[in-house]
């Protein structure tokens, strides 16, 4: 029972990364709430996506990667491997890049000096911290960003001013290219990729059996919500605090401000010790995942649950995947620039990987009796549509609406 | 010969005819014994058709029901396909495959249509891209290709070893992908261009994954494995 | 791009003045916007700063990053070329107000890597001129 209760609270300290970070304060600050309807289909779709894949990976032991190899064929795979892997990396960067931001807010120096250091934390921690140990203590660290909620609460004590502005389309007074390529933010910060590679191999390494599935799901279904909430709760916080001030958010320090307001000192304390691990948890499971997934097309070893020397091309791209993080955010890009992209992209990218997952997730012959359900099916072909919609929107949204900035 | 080199064949009927492009290779167990796998597998039918999304869905196989609009889609893009059986191929030439029937005498069965003695597997479906297992457990690598040998007076081909590793991956994916991966393994490996072959006699059996009866240490593709262990990983203290 | 001011040339040649006007017009008004926004990040910044509700890190790294995005959009601003006579008047209008910003901002980031506790005079005349920025993007926005 505390198995349970604490794979749920590790899911929803986990869940909220850079990326939630940005895209769900910049779009509070510039729509309000309009755009909260987004933070919830994004949820939805994650929690599809992730069980799927968690179920295919206990029941034909197979994790995300090999399934797609074995789907889409060597050539489509490898390209797939190619965009997958080159996003990864991007996001590798920007959450190096966030977490020398939060330093940089306790320290006051300026956060260039700090990307090396995390680099060589995240490493270490990779490299000595035992697997379930590492999620669980950055996990359950991040619950500590829970003081957005209460932040919210006390900013706007039931909701009124926050509840005014939610709404089900784009907001009047922009285009709709510009809402759409806005929105298309806070659906990717929900659906990472990485996540769910992260997840699947996780379930393989742990070796999960079909009895395994029902707390698997309770950690989706009850984790996954509650950290969108969080996202809710940090849109909210910017809704409130920016929106009517006409500041849009361009810098993590801004981020700060709505918990500082509420509750001073101890709120910003417990804020950016919850920044700080829940980016450092994202960042070990971004490193992780270029791991997995070269590893798992190519067919090496790969896992924490093996020595180091037992898989040593693995434990290289994860080591890679780091130095070229940091080599990415040392080249002074603005990290929140570097963020904005890498969701962006990693969104465009999700048919890629959703598509073998939910064919397999069909077939009996992996999956024994526990196939998807014909609602689920439903449900789950819905958001394939929609990720295609968006995937095809985004290049040709982005071109649109810079042109137009 | 590779399989790699079979499929993407074009296929000549015997009017001259171009009937279209090898997509998939029907394999039968049932050639001269090779080691602990038992009789070696020979090509026994060629399938006509580009090898997809579509195919490898495995919606032409019953039970694989959803989800519905996809299902549909991908079922009316495999339906029945056309079959050419081994017997029926006159000539290899370079890239494209003679056959002795004209394209109209070409039926049109499933896998399980095709009934003789010995097990049956789709080289695309069962055998291409799986995991290697070792005895220990260890994976060592994928199926990435299969090496054929061909026989005199009309006798089926036998698959003789797994290529295993980027060299043999990349004539698979060909292109301009496929021609980068070669160059950066030859690099890698300083220059040799042969993919690593493992022997089909050490292969145990095949199921989800190939299960192989040596150690993966001993398989041509750990070398890369080995390389990077020993000049990295194992100059970090703790590995 | 080297093209891009020819082919700018070009269309006021073959257009008018008015669809470049309005080009520049919507720069001038995202410019503003800009400083809006860093100015009443600083005025915020320092409000929490006096009232102790933040550590004087942060305080620092907020109004420093208010401070590079609003002199950037000032910077980039100022460095196009207006095309008319009354693009020219725009510019007038708006840079000065924007200028003065930036110099407060400055003003406030010197004070608050002090570690001063008075940011709030400092920051002050923001307050006005933020609204004055605000009645000018609303205006040609």
């Amino acid at each position: 029972m505390l198995e349970v209760f604490l794979g749920i609270l590790t899911a929803f300290g986990g869940f909220v990364d850079i990326g939630d970070l940005v895209a769900n304060s910049e779009t509070g600050a510039r729509f309000g709430m309009r755009l909260a309807w987004v933070v919830v289909v994004g949820v939805i779709g994650i929690v599809v996506f992730a069980e799927m894949a968690g179920r295919v990976a206990t029941m034909s032991k197979r994790p995300v990667f090999d399934v797609v190899r074995e789907r889409l064929g060597a050539r489509w795979a490898f390209v797939n491997l190619g965009a997958s892997f080159f996003i990864n990396l991007l996001t590798v960067a920007a959450e190096i890049g966030g977490l020398a931001l939060v330093i940089e807010l306790v320290t006051g120096l300026n956060y260039l000096l700090w990307v090396p250091l995390v680099g060589i934390a995240v490493w270490i921690v990779l490299w000595k911290l035992r697997f379930s140990l590492m999620e669980k203590v950055f996990g359950l660290s991040g619950l500590a960003l829970v003081v957005t909620i209460f932040a919210l609460w006390r900013l706007d004590p039931g909701l009124h001013r926050t509840v005014q502005t939610v709404g089900f389309g784009p907001p009047a007074s922009e285009g709709w290219a510009v809402s759409a390529s806005f929105a298309i933010a806070p659906l990717g910060a929900a659906m990472t990729p990485y996540e769910v590679f992260f997840f699947s191999s996780g379930a393989v390494e742990e070796h999960w059996t079909p009895k395994d599935l029902m707390v698997n799901r309770m950690n989706v279904y009850l984790g996954f919500p509650l950290g969108g909430v969080l996202s809710l709760a940090i849109m909210g916080a910017a809704a409130v605090v920016f929106e009517p001030r006409g500041v849009s958010l361009s810098h993590l320090s801004q981020v700060t401000l709505p918990v500082s307001l509420a509750f001073g000192k101890i709120g910003l304390v417990l804020l950016l010790y919850g920044m700080f691990a829940a980016i450092f948890s994202a960042a070990l499971e971004t490193a992780l995942s270029a791991g997995y997934t070269m590893s798992q097309f190519f067919g090496w070893q790969w896992g924490t649950f093996v020595k180091p020397r037992e898989a040593a091309r693995f434990h290289l791209v994860v080591v890679g995947s780091i130095v070229v993080g940091v080599l990415i955010a040392l080249t002074t890009i603005d990290p929140i620039l570097i963020t904005e992209y890498s969701i962006v992209l990693a969104a465009a990218a999700l048919p890629l990987t959703y598509l073998p997952i939910l064919i397999v997730a069909n077939d009996p012959m992996y999956m024994k009796d526990k196939v998807n359900s014909r609602p689920l099916n439903a449900i789950a072909f819905v958001f394939f549509v929609l990720l295609v919609i968006v995937s095809v929107a985004t290049i040709p949204l982005m071109i649109i609406t810079k042109a137009g900035a | 010969m590779r399989l790699a080199d079979l499929i993407d064949s074009r296929l000549v009927d015997a009017d001259g005819r171009d009937i279209g492009r090898v997509g998939d290779v029907w394999l039968i167990q049932n050639g001269p014994p090779i080691g602990v796998f038992g009789a070696a597998l020979t090509v026994d039918a060629l399938v006509i058709g580009r090898f997809g999304l579509a195919s490898r869905a495995g919606y032409e196989r019953e039970g694989v029901r959803g989800p519905a609009p996809i299902a549909w889609y991908l079922r009316r893009r495999t339906a029945h396909r056309q079959v050419v059986r081994w017997s029926d191929v006159l000539a290899i030439e370079e890239g494209r495959i003679r056959l002795r029937l004209r394209e109209g005498d070409l039926g049109r069965p499933s896998i399980e249509d095709v009934r003789t003695t010995g097990r049956r597997v789709s080289a695309g479906l069962e055998l291409l891209d799986r995991q290697l297992v070792d005895p220990d457990g260890m994976m060592a690598g994928k199926v990435d290709d299969l090496a054929i040998e061909l026989k005199d007076g009309g006798a089926p081909p036998v698959v003789t070893e797994i290529l295993a590793g980027p060299g043999a991956l990349a004539r698979r994916i060909g292109g301009t992908p496929g021609a980068w991966l070669a160059s950066v393994d030859a690099r890698l490996r300083g220059g040799s261009r042969d993919p690593a072959a493992i022997s089909f006699g050490v292969v145990a059996r095949i199921d989800d994954h190939v299960t192989l009866t040596v150690s993966r240490e001993e398989v041509a593709t750990f070398g890369f494995e080995e390389w990077v262990r020993d000049h990295v990983i194992e100059k970090i203290p703790g590995s | 791009m080297a093209s891009a001011p020819l082919v700018t040339m070009m269309l006021v040649a073959c257009i008018g003045p008015a669809r470049t006007d309005s080009a520049y017009q919507s720069k001038a008004v995202d410019t503003a916007d800009e400083v809006v926004s860093a100015s009443r990040t600083v005025l915020l910044a320092a409000q929490l700063s006096d009232r102790g509700r933040s550590f004087a890190p942060t305080v620092s790294v907020t109004v420093a990053d208010a401070e590079t995005g609003a002199e950037t959009a000032r910077d980039a601003f100022s460095s196009i070329q207006p095309p008319d006579a009354e693009s020219d008047d725009l510019r007038a209008s708006l840079l000065p107000t924007i200028q003065h910003a930036c110099d407060v901002i400055a003003d406030v980031r010197i004070a608050a890597r002090r570690a001063d506790s008075d940011l709030s005079q400092i920051a002050a005349p923001l307050e006005p001129l933020a609204d004055e920025l605000d009645a000018f993007s609303t205006r040609y926005g």
